[in-house]
């Protein structure tokens, strides 16, 4: 093997690492906000019910570049060649990687500990910024453990977390490949077409500006050198930020919310901005992934309509990212089947059912007689394997929409449920069948 | 020689209390777009109401030459026209004009068809009330009972919005409000006042929310406010089987099975006050005497 050939592998590797944290991420933030209290919740003033609802926008808004993220290392996987790495790490993830300092990355509900979490994840490789500072005086002057907590922790976390992921495993290496190697022809060898861009993402009539967010997310793409490290720039930028006066970057959004939600704890000491969503939700069946059986750190769900919801979710998610696999590997055809596949997999499947079922399993107990509630567990036990035929992947997806329609519907059904949760779910289910028309037969009728 | 027609022109402000992008449809607070439900507010329903009860009306400024923001639509001009005589029909004017049966822009996060290219689903207009009140429905397909999600894009584009585009000269023409920024500032101004003057805990939260939201709308105009300035403009058959036309008087000779014509746009969105102005003409035959 020649040293381009060994960099280049190490490179892979890093990229596809760093493709398994941000979706975790993702997860983790999409899992928190589905958590977060909204209005009609128990215990909340409505002042404090506004504040979370604001905090809840920015956790999703996060979550949304951490998707964000992910298609970006897609991207820089495509431009060597490479396929988008899409695996689903087992929750609670424990990161075991020499010379970075990651935290295990779990499901928990917002509080000010899966905050902290957050905060440390995002830290900037340099110390010092001013939301730091503020931040690290806001918990000097509290009198909360868990605020000293997070002190400490922020005192002794190294900063070798996922921005020196993206700088030293990532970056470092395609300047040594590219420029001492002289070989950037020969990393860089996908083509332009294979990249996904906002306008591919969100395709629609008239066309969005290529170069416009939309959603809080532009989708960058990578061709060469230049563009590849200017991407990793822009992942990092937008995770630990640019400096002072950069007050959108995760860590200074999250920082922000920290310090509001340490002033309200410091005057109502009982408030609680979430429901009490178990931790790393799971369920049983009796063809399970094994892994579930032997982790730690996860609740069993047993409340039968629970389960059910989680089950749909999972199998949802799971569902997204195939379609989001072949949508990926066949960028580059711009063909009539890739953007039957986007026209579901972007819009309606993420915002029709996912993020609604998200917010419905914590409705629902955990356990008969419990006050804890259940969460989405991300749970994707069968993979995400490539369905090669365009035309037969159109029909396969449908059939699985239908298959959730029939679940879906059938739950909408269920008497242990409240009526208005039960129009939710019927809502759904007549989406995931309309979803499923439009991939196949409706294509002929002009849905989008 | 042409039929004789009535046209009945309508215009003002409807309730809209519409999720938006990108929170799902069914939304009922509001969290990632830019309309929300605030504390002791009924949950967002996407539906449409020309003739807002008061729960969902906010308070807010009056406009123009009202006390109050004017709430609701109605009749400001009806005519026929008889072998190109055009004759003013004063008894229609002022009278109230709604969509019946909690109509919604049926689009479902780009589901069944693409921004902006939606149809208003169930479409059933009514003018007046009582005895001498005129109403029909306009299904999208007749004898189809088909719901609208399981229709295929292409029928329900012929009842759907031409899509959606800026015209700031129609909304200020229409409304008087050229400048929506400005129309913002004057809101925020008005919801400090307010802010200083109640005294109710829950509905000074409410309206601090609004402030803040406002703020937050002023500081990215070219989304909340740029709506403001986005029209969607629809014109169709409305050809229900079940016509309503008045029992008496002249309007008693309109042409209850011949296919109606609305036409109308809709736009000028208020995402602090959840509304949105609309001015239409609904066009009826009268029936051929002899």
């Amino acid at each position: 093997m020649t040293d381009f050939d060994s960099e280049r592998s190490k490179l892979i590797g890093a990229i596809q690492l760093a493709s398994e944290l941000e979706h975790a991420l993702c997860c983790a933030y999409l899992f928190c906000a589905h958590s977060m209290k909204r209005h009609g919740d128990p215990g909340t003033t409505p002042e404090q019910i506004e504040d979370v609802r604001r905090w809840r926008k920015a956790v999703l808004r996060i979550a949304r570049q951490e998707m964000e993220h992910l298609a970006i290392t897609a991207n820089l996987l495509a431009a060597t060649g490479e396929a988008a790495h899409l695996k689903l790490p087992q929750f609670p993830v424990r990161p075991g990687i020499e010379d970075l300092d990651f935290h295990h990355i779990a499901l928990n509900r917002f509080s000010p500990e899966s905050l902290g979490e957050f905060i440390l994840y995002e830290l900037p490789e340099k110390a010092g910024t001013p939301k730091e500072q503020e931040l690290r005086q806001v918990l000097t002057d509290s009198h909360l453990a868990e605020d000293k907590d997070l002190l400490r922790k922020l005192n002794t976390t190294g900063r070798t977390g996922i921005a020196a992921l993206y700088k030293q495993a990532i970056a470092e290496r395609i300047c040594v490949i590219a420029r001492s190697m002289q070989r950037e022809k020969d990393l860089f060898i996908g083509t332009p077409d294979s990249q996904v861009s906002n306008t591919l993402a969100f395709y629609t009539f008239p066309p969005i500006d290529p170069g416009a967010r939309l959603y809080d997310v532009r989708i960058e793409t990578v061709t060469d050198q230049d563009s590849a490290l200017a991407a990793v720039e822009a992942i990092r930028r937008e995770g630990e930020g640019g400096g002072a006066g950069d007050d959108t970057s995760h860590f200074a959004v999250l920082s922000q919310i920290y310090i509001e939600l340490s002033r309200h704890r410091c005057r109502d000491g009982d408030f609680e901005p979430s429901r009490r969503v178990v931790s790393n939700p799971i369920y049983l069946t009796r063809f399970h992934d094994l892994r579930v059986l032997g982790a730690t750190d996860q609740f069993v769900v047993t409340y039968e309509p629970a389960i059910e919801a989680m089950r749909i979710y999972d199998a949802a998610y799971e569902l997204l990212l195939r379609m989001l696999t072949r949508f990926f590997a066949t960028a580059n055809t711009r063909d009539r089947q890739l953007l039957a596949v986007q026209s579901v997999a972007f819009f309606p499947l993420m915002t029709l059912v996912l993020r609604p079922l998200g917010d419905m399993i914590t409705d629902l107990p955990a356990a008969d007689d419990l006050d804890e509630r259940a969460g989405a567990s991300f749970n994707c036990g069968r993979g995400v394997d490539f369905v090669p035929d365009s035309d037969l992947a159109l029909r396969v997806f449908a059939s699985e929409l239908r298959a959730l329609h029939e679940r879906t519907r059938r739950l909408a059904c269920s008497q242990d449920l409240e009526e208005s949760m039960r129009e939710r779910f019927e809502f759904m289910a007549e989406n995931l069948w309309r979803m499923a028309y439009n991939l196949t037969e409706g294509r002929q009728d002009g849905a989008t | 020689m042409s039929r004789s027609t009535l046209t009945i022109r309508y215009r003002g402000w409807a309730i809209v209390r519409l999720p938006t992008d990108p929170d799902p449809a069914d939304e009922p607070y509001g969290v990632s777009g830019y309309t929300y439900a605030y504390a002791g507010e009924p949950p967002l329903d996407r539906i449409t109401r020309f003739r807002p009860a008061a729960q969902f009306i906010r308070p807010g400024p009056g406009y123009g030459e009202h006390e109050r923001w004017p709430w609701g639509v109605e009749v400001f001009d009806a005519f026929t026209l008889a072998n190109g005589q055009k004759t003013t029909v004063t008894e229609l004017i002022g009278e109230p004009v709604d969509m019946l049966d909690d109509p919604v822009l049926e689009n479902r996060n780009w589901l069944l068809t693409a921004p902006g290219w939606e149809p208003f689903v169930p479409f059933k207009l009514r003018i007046g009330a009582g005895e001498q009140r005129i109403e029909r429905d306009a299904p999208i397909v007749k004898g189809d009972d088909r719901p609208a999600w399981q229709l295929p894009t292409r029928l329900l584009m012929t009842q759907a919005a031409r899509g959606v585009y800026l015209d700031r000269e129609a909304i200020g023409t229409a409304t008087g409000i050229w400048d929506a920024v400005q129309l913002y500032e004057d809101r925020r101004a008005w919801l400090e006042q307010a802010i200083a003057r109640e005294t109710d805990p829950l509905k000074r939260q409410v309206l601090c929310s609004r402030k803040r939201q406002v703020e937050t709308d002023l500081a990215n105009p070219a989304e909340a406010i740029g709506t403001h300035y986005a029209i969607e403009s629809f014109d169709f058959p409305v050809n229900g089987d079940e016509a309503v036309i008045p029992a008496s008087g002249q309007l008693s000779t309109l042409d209850r099975s011949a296919p109606w014509f609305v036409s109308f746009f809709f736009g000028c969105f208020d995402a602090d006050l959840l509304g949105a102005f609309v001015q239409g003409a609904l066009i009826i035959p009268f029936r051929n005497e002899g």
